[in-house]
């Protein structure tokens, strides 16, 4: 295998588990979060392998920018082409925090997009205002606004629940 | 961290730490993905260019019967023809009947292409090869500079180099049916399957102001061979059309694609 995919690989392997994670609350479940690690993946290595290009400084950081950008910019044709159901698809397996996860997916399934990114950003993969400002193309006054009220609406949803889940 | 969002990063860690995915199916399928892209951005770039002249000319050159489907499946570059490409009238028929039917000749062996065994041969020399296979052209060198350049991974063999003067690729990679032209569509392409199984599909030429692109793809049950051929040199933004077909026939393009000689 040439070095730079044999690099490409180690790096992909290593990232895809947190990738995951974040595109799971975002997909809010496993196949579309699959998918989208996937689109994702394939979109780094392109970059990865561009000829000419100098390489990525913060791989990491690139891969979370494009999984959530990609997000976004499938958000906006889903309205086209996909069909609410009233089952939802298959969750993954269930473990014992898959009460909590399942509560927070519908909660942030009642957000906006962009929104969910922000806070996918912000506290799951602990970036900066600054940082996710820059990463999303929007102001850091933005990105605390729509924080502030993405996490109202959090807590009207979850009500009791998310003072349980800050509590225990 | 504020009031505000005390907790929070806690509440979205731990209902994500148990989330412990297929790492090996992740990474195989961004590979493949990635593999595609790749190969779409490298061999596309001609006939994206060739959509671009389309757009623009397609009103006084060409009457646009534009096709649907698989073109948008293309392995490459197909997503940037889908909308534009359009068969063009000034393209007279053939002067030729269309072949007959593979059992009325003796159909190649393809077999090589349902074997888990992949191409062995080098990226580079392809040209080489396709000298040999079809001869009677000038075939160039590999073209090395950007956008193109050649894949030698053992699961991807593309190279682009010119014959006659006219930009040819030959795309060497595992079998993607989600890649191939879909047969049902007859308007766009000829599907053929032959004895062992493999199924030769034969795009109808599109033509944008004069540039014209043919497709074959030999698609088996583990590999799958794509040869392109243009009647432009590799800048097709920027250049005429150099004769009125592609520099490689039909007939050439199906020796080529269903040659055992890559997998010798």
């Amino acid at each position: 295998m040439p070095q730079d995919r044999e690099d490409f690989t180690e790096f992909a392997r290593a990232r895809a588990t947190p990738l995951y994670r974040s595109a799971w609350l975002l997909c809010g479940d496993a196949h579309r979060a699959e998918d989208l690690v996937q689109e994702t993946l394939a979109k780094v290595y392109v970059r990865w392998h561009r000829r000419l290009a100098p390489p990525i400084d913060n791989p990491a950081g690139y891969a979370q920018t494009t999984l959530v950008r990609t997000f976004i910019s499938a958000q906006r044709r889903r309205s086209s082409h996909e069909r609410p159901v009233e089952v939802l698809p298959d969750r993954g397996h269930v473990d014992d925090d898959a009460d909590a996860r399942i509560a927070l997916s519908a909660a942030l399934a009642e957000l906006q997009p962009l929104d969910r990114a922000v806070l996918v950003l912000r506290y799951l993969d602990d970036v900066s205002v600054a940082e996710t400002a820059s990463r999303l193309g929007i102001s850091a006054g933005a990105v605390r606004n729509r924080s502030l009220r993405a996490l109202d609406r959090l807590r009207s949803v979850l009500g009791a629940s998310l003072r349980d889940f800050i509590e225990s | 961290m504020t009031n505000h969002d005390t907790g929070v990063d806690r509440i979205f860690h731990e209902a994500t730490h148990r989330l412990n995915p297929d790492v090996d199916r992740l990474v195989a399928g961004g590979l493949e993905r990635g593999r595609v892209r790749r190969r779409r951005h490298l061999a596309g770039t001609a006939v994206a260019a060739v959509a671009t002249v389309g757009v623009i000319g397609v009103g006084a050159a060409v009457v646009p019967q534009l096709t649907t489907g698989p073109a948008g499946d293309l392995p490459v570059a197909s997503g940037e023809t889908s909308s534009t490409v359009a068969a063009s009238p000034s393209v007279p028929p053939s002067a030729t009947p269309t072949p007959p039917p593979a059992s009325e000749s003796p159909a190649p062996d393809t077999t090589h292409l349902g074997e888990t065994a992949g191409p062995t041969v080098h990226a580079a020399d392809i040209p080489g090869l396709v000298d040999q296979l079809v001869p009677g052209h000038d075939v160039g060198e590999p073209l090395m500079q950007p956008p193109y350049g050649v894949s030698d991974a053992p699961d991807d063999k593309t190279v682009h180099f010119e014959v006659d003067g006219m930009l040819t690729t030959v795309i060497i990679g595992p079998a993607s049916p989600t890649l191939a032209y879909d047969c049902a569509d007859e308007a766009v392409v000829d599907c053929r399957t032959l004895p062992d199984g493999t199924v030769v599909q034969v795009s109808v030429p599109t033509v944008n102001d004069g540039v014209t692109m043919q497709e074959v793809i030999a698609l088996g049950d583990a590999w799958m061979v794509s040869v392109l051929s243009y009647n432009a040199d590799d800048r097709p933004k920027s250049s005429e059309p150099l004769q009125d077909a592609p520099a490689l026939d039909e007939e050439e393009l199906v020796t080529l694609a269903t040659s055992d000689a890559w997998f010798e």
